[in-house]
């Protein structure tokens, strides 16, 4: 033991800064969590402040748009999940095939620069190009002869182009850690198979997938845990009037109802709400790849 | 409220009585008591140091506090957003303005923090609150912070300090506008000084004057020829491009069909009395015949203006995406050349309207009165007249020195003849080479290059004016406070004559105004009508805290629902009754409980 100390003493030294700031800015803020339980009024503090229990739990689940919230907070998230999970390994895989270098790099950089836009930009450009009135994607719809569709304001449809905005977003830059892994795997592999005469599309099948199914099963498992994320920002952004009962979810409900009326405890009791079927998921998805996968992090 | 009007009448009578120059020595008389006051107090907090027991009124400017007094204050500088606010190398703590107090009124200003956004600052505030830190002297309270920093007993109650210090003018608005001012009050004191709005931003009506006239049609005065305008310019189009790209109303019903541009106020005045706002619960409590207030959005009268809408929305004279846009969207589509009407304040002449001209030399959005309904009714409905409040940490101890300063910025701008608190120095402007320049005696306060100021002159090397806001209001005034209603001689003098010479500071400011900013001023005023007031100014109350965002949501989208078709108009009924289940009828109550206490 003594001897292990003393040759990995400054790895612990370089892990103590991180350490120390998790500590203070991760776990002491937990703590805040106990105003859920209290009437919370900011003058008064955490230690004054009247208990009341579970009550902002019991409000919660009696609010009539309760059940609509959660349930669209589900919907578009478990879509969104999986959407965002098989489009960016597709995407990873076909890349992965292409042959000419400057191609991929400059397919690659246009899929992920929207990544770094933010939703309140983007949205005012999603208006615009979903309009009715020329919109592009509209007008596209009416050269195929289709008729044009109020995306954002008829509800069967925000759920729809919500998930698929979204994913729009965030396939490019999801797919780098798929990249990342495929360029990883061993080349001695596909020319071995080469050799045995395995097409490119038996290479992919056979080699690329089951290699890269880890990584998938691991950013599945980490997904899971924020399930009930469906993109604060993003609906934020889009959602209006027309398509509350489609669209509002718990963050934005909450938004509206903990910080633009001041019902911070009522928000805390959300939040924890959250974060506790969050915590429940991971678990269970963790222990299901562990089971089917053999997949550990510990 | 008979006797709130008598009030009210009586104030107005006084303000103007007193605001008459020949009667000016009535107001002097006020100010003499009130100087007097002041003077003993400001010594005896200035441990004696001036020895002036008897300041008179005309020396009263000079005032000193010797040894200097320190206030402390908070600001949101972003830094950009003010553009020429400082020379080079000044900066927000380090500038004129400041050393000029200094040096001459012996107060030093210093910052408690700076931050550049303003939820920054409203976060700010709310920790301070929270952990007990020290709150600076002075500060603005952003909105929602207002109620708990009385209710924590952080902030001091300001009755005896406006008692004894303000300038009588300032106390005679408060009281004329005290209906305003229920947000800050609590068992009948007043905790923070209200930044008052100009409050003239009343609705008008925009309309595309160059498509008017393309169709050969008339303004239109009533709904029901409204109603033509916007089906000619719909269906016969306008802009003759030959294409059906036009429609008639431009507005933003995603927060409802009253916010702070291309607001519907005036179609609902012309068929009720009964104001609505489906977009906050605080607003739009109209009071009935039985004298009880009711909430204006589930009242039944709301359903002719949702019928109307609704109407216009089928026939595509509407927005089709309407629902999904806010006011900054909304307006694009009349600046875009889409549309062709829209409603909205005096200053859209200016911004987003002028756009339109850009894209088309030839469009032109002129200013009209606002159209009658079937029975001859015709309104807007009331403009917010305070902003946020300024409030004072309950231990400071220097009052009376910020009101020394805050009179003689508020009678700077009143420019009142013969005011003891008018600082001399400040006649032409605040600092010389800064907010004006003076060219062999000729005060020149903006143009400066075509006025013919020589360069090493120019308080700007580019020749652009600095903008003083940004030195006085944002040190210890918490924001700008104007009188409100001030601009409306301006606006009379320069309508009667676009070329008169300004000759007060807010004649000035006036005259910078683009022209039909001006004119459509003139048209909200000689319009002349009343304007619909909301009875509810107090704070919110608990089920409104509690319930109110659902309340919000469900009217939003049950008028939303209404207009666009997706539900008969009878849907209103159930959606009211929905609305007082919910909560409503509690909210009801308490408005009515507070209304009879406090009217």
């Amino acid at each position: 033991m003594a001897s292990y100390w003393r040759k990995t003493w400054p790895f612990h030294l370089l892990v103590l800064p991180a350490l120390i700031l998790c500590i203070i800015f991760q776990y002491i803020p937990l703590f805040g969590v106990v105003i859920a339980f209290q009437d919370y009024q900011p003058w008064l503090g955490i230690k004054k402040s009247a208990w009341v229990g579970l009550t902002h739990f019991h409000t919660l689940f009696q609010y009539p748009d309760s059940k609509q919230v959660i349930w669209n907070t589900l919907i578009i998230a478990s879509f969104k999940l999986v959407i965002n999970l098989f489009v960016p390994i597709i995407f990873a895989l076909l890349l992965n095939e292409v042959v000419k270098t400057y191609f991929k790099r400059i397919l690659q950089t246009l899929v992920y620069l929207p990544h770094f836009l933010s939703w309140v930009i983007l949205g005012g450009i999603m208006i615009d190009i979903l309009s009715t009135d020329g919109g592009i994607v509209n007008r596209l719809i009416e050269a195929l002869g289709g008729q044009s569709i109020f995306f954002l304001g008829d509800g069967s449809w925000f759920r729809v182009t919500v998930v698929i905005s979204d994913v729009w977003k965030e396939f490019g830059f999801s797919a780098i850690i798929f990249l990342a892994t495929l360029v990883g795997i061993n080349p001695a592999l596909y020319e071995a198979a080469e050799i045995d005469g395995a097409t490119r599309w038996q290479q992919v099948i056979h080699i690329s997938v089951p290699l890269i199914l880890p990584i998938v099963i691991v950013v599945a498992t980490l997904s899971l845990g924020r399930i009930l994320d469906a993109g604060f920002d993003q609906i934020l952004n889009l959602y209006n009037p027309l398509v509350y009962s489609h669209g509002d979810i718990i963050d934005t409900f909450v938004y509206r109802v903990g910080l633009n009326n001041g019902q911070f405890s009522f928000g805390t009791a959300v939040g924890l709400f959250k974060s506790v079927i969050g915590f429940i998921l991971i678990i269970v998805s963790y222990r299901l790849a562990y089971k089917l996968a053999n997949y550990r992090i510990f | 409220m008979k006797r709130y009007v008598k009030l009210a009448k009586g104030v107005t009578l006084s303000l103007v009585i007193g605001m008459l120059p020949t009667l000016a020595a009535c107001s002097d008389n006020n100010g003499n008591n009130t100087a007097n006051n002041e003077a003993t107090t400001n010594n005896q907090a200035a441990n004696n140091g001036a020895t002036k027991t008897d300041v008179p009124p005309t020396e009263l400017y000079k005032q000193k506090f010797d040894p200097p007094v320190t206030i402390t204050t908070a600001v949101v500088d972003d830094g950009t957003s003010r553009g020429n606010a400082f020379k080079p190398g000044e900066s927000m703590e380090d500038n004129v303005h400041l050393r000029w107090m200094k040096e001459n009124m012996g107060i030093d200003i210093k910052f408690d923090f700076i931050v550049t956004k303003g939820e920054d600052y409203d976060t700010k505030i709310r920790l301070l609150l929270s952990s007990n830190g020290k709150l600076p002297d002075v500060f603005g309270a952003p909105g929602d912070s207002v109620q708990n920093l009385i209710d924590a007993g952080r902030v001091m109650p300001l009755d005896e300090a406006i008692e004894k210090y303000a300038h009588p003018e300032y106390k005679k608005i408060l009281e004329k506008y005290d209906y305003a001012l229920g947000g800050v009050k609590r068992d009948g004191k007043l905790y923070g000084l209200p930044g008052f709005f100009m409050g003239d931003e009343g609705t008008v009506m925009w309309v595309r004057k160059d498509w008017l006239d393309a169709l050969g049609l008339q303004p239109p005065k009533t709904i029901a020829e409204l109603e033509n305008v916007l089906k000619q310019f719909t269906e016969n189009d306008p802009d003759g491009n030959g294409k059906a790209d036009t429609f008639g109303l431009a507005v933003p019903l995603k927060e409802g069909p009253w916010t702070w541009m291309g607001q519907t106020d005036g179609i609902v005045s012309a068929f009720t009395k009964q104001m609505i706002n489906t977009y906050d619960v605080t607003s739009y409590w109209n009071k009935g015949d039985d004298g009880k207030l009711s909430y204006g959005a589930i009242h039944p009268d709301a359903k002719k203006y949702l019928e109307t809408m609704r109407d216009w929305m089928s026939k595509g004279y509407l927005d089709k995406e309407a629902g999904i846009k806010d006011p900054m969207k909304a307006s694009e589509m009349a600046a875009s050349g889409k549309a062709g009407v829209m409603f909205g304040p005096f200053w859209m002449g200016d911004w987003p309207l002028s756009d339109a001209t850009k894209l088309n030399p030839k469009a032109d959005f002129e200013p009209f009165p606002l159209p009658a309904g079937p029975d001859g009714l015709v309104g807007r409905a009331e403009k917010s007249i305070t902003g946020g409040f300024t409030m004072f940490n309950k231990d400071f101890k220097n009052i009376e020195a910020w009101f020394a300063y805050f009179n003689k910025i508020f009678a700077k701008n009143l420019e009142q003849e013969g005011d003891p608190y008018f600082d001399p120095r400040f006649k032409d402007g605040y600092h010389e080479g800064y907010d004006y320049v003076n060219l062999d005696g000729k005060i020149i306060k903006g143009n400066y290059k075509e006025a013919g100021v020589p360069d090493d002159k120019l308080p700007l090397k580019d020749g652009s004016r600095i903008d003083m806001r940004f030195m006085i209001a944002n040190g210890i005034l918490g924001g700008t406070t104007t009188i409100p209603f001030s601009n409306d001689e301006p606006i009379k003098k320069f309508l009667a004559d676009p070329n008169a010479e300004p000759t007060t500071t807010r004649e000035f400011d006036v005259k910078q105004m683009a022209k039909k900013q001006i004119i459509a001023a003139g048209v909200r005023m000689n319009q002349g009508i009343e304007e619909g007031k909301n009875f509810f100014t107090g704070p919110m109350t608990p089920t409104m805290k509690a319930k109110g965002e659902l309340l919000k949501k469900l009217a939003t989208e049950s008028y939303l629902k209404i207009i666009y078709g997706e539900k008969p108009l009878d849907y209103f009924d159930e959606f009211a009754k929905e609305w007082l289940d919910n909560g409503g009828a509690k909210i009801t109550e308490e408005v009515n409980q507070w209304y009879s206490e406090n009217q």
